[in-house]
């Protein structure tokens, strides 16, 4: 290659280095995020949009440019350029693909790894799927709500069933999503890091009222949850 | 009385040929276009339904078990009864004619393979009338063992054009196995044959998988059988097991073969020759291969053992690996050509743009950690239309261009063409991408109603369908007044080099007065050679 195309092709690299940067750094398309795990879910988000931008603007870029710059001009009828292949470009185009399928393989396989890690001590609390409704049943209180109530702070490990079908409990802001399945119990760990009142949805087509089956995660400060606690079992008494 | 080998010729006058069993593979190759794309109309309409109801929050049009009844068959028309066995027409017109052969190793069979799917779409949708299907088109156990009778009609209906595709396979592989003419060696036969190829081996090795669990499904509902019953100890992530070893291979099945038209388009319109020839036929058999290998990506969030699913995030990540050499490998191909901008090739370079996006999104899907929030939502809804529909359909769009002057002997009206990519395009991308958003943002997949926050981005995706209903009108209009009273079109109109284009058009009844012997591969554009055909591609 010449040096100005040398040069040109570096200037490229960097800008679209800083672009992806820029998008991994700005992009805001999740939900306000309220659980702790999801802070680790979000940082992979970034990088995979990182890379994804420039990928992205490296191959349409270089289609709409092809097609601007090599469009057959009125009355040329010559042929184009007779190359069949280049091995060293072929090698480069199929190596940088795969390191980058290592390096988003190993982050996933790690950001997997630490929010899977599981808690100390978690509370625990029993999700049952049922067509179409949601059921949150307390162990230690044997008591049963239709919203998943949680304090601040405390890990929580959800175990999850079904009375019928197949419904999956997804948490939009907790990025988090597990199905329920009859027959077995599946685990989905979080902790909750934001106050307030965040939708629960179900995620697996479950009949007629799939759209309708939702509910909430209400997350109190630990003192106002244990009085809601309190309240709820005296109030089953 | 007409003989079952009365050629292709004059559709209107010979409608008939059309509809009675013949086994000459050019007009069982028309049938099965035909057919397809009414049944991608049906399918169309269907959306057309769902999308009305999604342009408001709130149920007004269709109430929830109306709407997983229109949504399950519109996926399962679309899947099954489209864009499945639109390739197989086009194989069937093209793939002897490729490789200069006269028919199809198989004639009968080839004709039995089509005749079984008008009855499988019949019976598919007249389970309207019984209940139709309502699982979805995955079906899931025990929601699908409960479904209406409509169900098991499903499964027959399945049953029937899984059959269809492993018998079309069979007579791929077989004919481009033995019937090539002399000269074409392995490694000059053309990308769409190479495509047809890799795709044949995967439809014979999974579809009787599927066919198995259909089986079982059917015999549950129908039997009293307790494969799938939790109370006698079934497991329902089995049926997703059997179900995905098959669907996942099917979406390659899907765009395969799409990937081989464009192979085929891209250098006659930038007068190059293919870059990357054998890295491009072998890409296609590496993403077979590995097309078996990642289905339990689609599982990741169903509580099976967590050990399990590391594995097929890494082969779901390393199938980019060849399907990026394909992409770069095209780019490269126009590069440093002479674009001509007509409709095959307009369609030809919307099917890299619309599905590199949904490509790099399948990677969001494969990495687990994404996959777990955005699974069952609209994101996926997005990326399997930005492959589907603007991929495969692209590419479907771009042959159906390329090749009608060949299939028809006219040519189509280029104006109307450029209307109806234009229309697509833009389409596509209204309908899809905002569902990306709705997704991440929280909105699941088939749904009847959705929260309020959500309304805007649905707006804009039924506006987007709006535009992709209309976009077929000028496409419909064109290929039927073309077809009846386009201008007549020569043998080769694009100047191409594979086989079919150095016949009459269209293709005389054998497609060769001799058996053509061939002593260069497909793709050798851009060299000093004499390109206005003799009636055989023999060299010079």
């Amino acid at each position: 290659m010449s040096e100005r195309t040398t040069f040109a092709v570096a200037v490229l690299v960097l800008v679209l280095i800083a672009v992806g940067l820029l998008a991994a750094d700005q992009v805001n398309l999740l939900p306000a995020l309220a659980a702790t795990r999801a802070t680790e879910v979000d940082r992979l988000f970034r990088m995979l949009v990182g890379i994804a931008t420039v990928i992205f603007l490296i191959v349409e870029g270089g289609l709409v440019y092809a097609v601007l710059r090599f469009r057959r001009r009125k009355g040329d009828d010559a042929e184009g350029v007779a190359y069949h292949g280049n091995n060293a470009l072929e090698l480069v185009w199929t190596l940088i693909p795969a390191i980058l399928v290592v390096v988003v393989g190993f982050s996933s396989y790690r950001s997997l790894a630490r929010i899977e890690r599981p808690d100390q001590n978690p509370m625990v609390v029993e999700v049952v799927g049922r067509q179409f409704t949601w059921l949150f049943l307390y162990p230690q209180e044997g008591l049963t709500t239709s919203e998943l109530h949680v304090p601040l702070g405390q890990p929580v490990r959800l175990e999850l069933t079904s009375e019928d079908v197949i419904h999956s409990f997804w948490v939009p802001n907790f990025l988090a999503k597990r199905d329920a399945t009859p027959g077995r119990v599946s685990e989905l760990l979080f902790t909750a890091s934001q106050l307030g009142s965040f939708p629960i949805r179900c995620a697996e087509l479950c009949g007629a009222g799939h759209a309708i089956m939702t509910s909430q995660v209400v997350v109190h400060t630990p003192d106002d949850f244990e009085a809601w606690m309190a309240a709820q079992v005296a109030a089953s008494e | 009385m007409t003989s079952s080998r009365t050629p292709a010729s004059g559709a209107f006058q010979t409608l008939r040929r059309y509809i009675s069993w013949n086994t000459d593979h050019k007009v069982i190759g028309i049938q099965y276009l035909v057919t397809t794309f009414t049944f991608f109309l049906i399918g169309g309409a269907l959306a057309m339904v769902m999308r009305t109801e999604l342009s408001q929050p709130g149920v007004d049009l269709l109430n929830g078990a109306e709407y997983n009844r229109f949504m399950t068959n519109h996926g399962s028309v679309m899947l099954f009864l489209w864009i499945i066995p639109v390739f197989s027409g086009f194989a069937n017109f093209m793939l002897p004619i490729m490789i200069g052969a006269k028919d199809m190793a198989f004639p009968r069979l080839n004709a039995a393979s089509f005749w079984l799917i008008p009855p499988a779409g019949v019976i598919m949708l007249t389970s309207f009338f019984v209940g139709a299907a309502d699982a979805g088109w995955t079906a899931y156990v025990p929601l699908s063992i409960q479904s209406a009778d409509g169900q098991s009609l499903w499964a027959v209906s399945v049953i029937l054009l899984g059959t269809s595709s492993i018998m079309g396979a069979i007579n791929f592989v077989t004919t481009t196995i033995t019937m090539r003419a002399p000269g074409i060696t392995i490694w000059r036969l053309p990308l769409f044959v190479w495509a047809m190829m890799a795709t044949a081996l995967l439809v014979i090795m999974a579809t009787p998988v599927l066919t198995a669990g259909l089986v079982l499904v059917a015999l549950d509902r129908l039997a009293g059988t307790l494969f799938f019953s939790v109370e006698a100890g079934g497991n329902p992530i089995l049926w997703q097991n059997i179900f995905w070893f098959y669907s996942h291979p099917a979406v390659y099945i899907m765009v395969l073969p799409g990937m081989g038209i464009v192979s085929e388009i891209f250098p006659v319109f930038s007068r190059k020759p293919i870059f990357g020839y054998k890295m491009i036929a072998l890409s296609s058999m590496a993403i077979s291969v590995l097309g078996l290998t990642v289905w339990a990506h689609h599982m990741f969030t169903s509580g099976l053992d967590p050990r399990l699913r590391v594995p097929y995030m890494i082969t779901s990540m390393v199938i980019a690996v060849p399907t990026g050499v394909k992409i770069f490998s095209w780019l490269a191909t126009i590069w440093d050509g002479k674009i001509r901008l007509q409709t095959p090739m307009l369609f030809s370079l919307g099917f890299i743009s619309m599905f590199l996006i949904g490509g790099i999104t399948g990677i969001f899907l494969a990495s687990i950690p994404f996959d777990i929030h955005v699974h069952d939502t609209y994101f996926v809804v997005a990326h399997l239309h930005f492959v589907l529909f603007g991929g495969a359909v692209s590419a479907v769009y771009a042959g159906l261009y390329y090749w009608f002057p060949k299939i028809t002997g006219r040519m189509y009206d280029e104006n109307l063409g450029k209307l109806h990519f234009l229309m697509n395009f833009v389409g596509t991308n209204l309908s899809y991408l905002p569902m990306f958003l709705a997704g991440m943002l929280g909105m699941p997949r088939r749904v009847a109603d959705y929260a309020p926050e959500f309304t805007s981005l649905n707006v804009l995706a039924t506006m987007g369908a709006v535009l992709l209903g209309s976009s077929t009108l000028p496409f419909i209009y064109n290929a039927i007044i073309s077809w009846a009273k386009g201008p007549r079109a020569s043998a080769n109109p694009w100047r191409g080099l594979t086989l079919e284009w150095s016949v009459t058009s269209p293709p005389p009844p054998h497609n060769f007065e001799q058996t053509p012997a061939v002593d260069h591969g497909p793709y050798d554009y851009g060299q000093p050679r004499q390109l206005e055909q003799p009636a055989s591609a023999a060299a010079d």
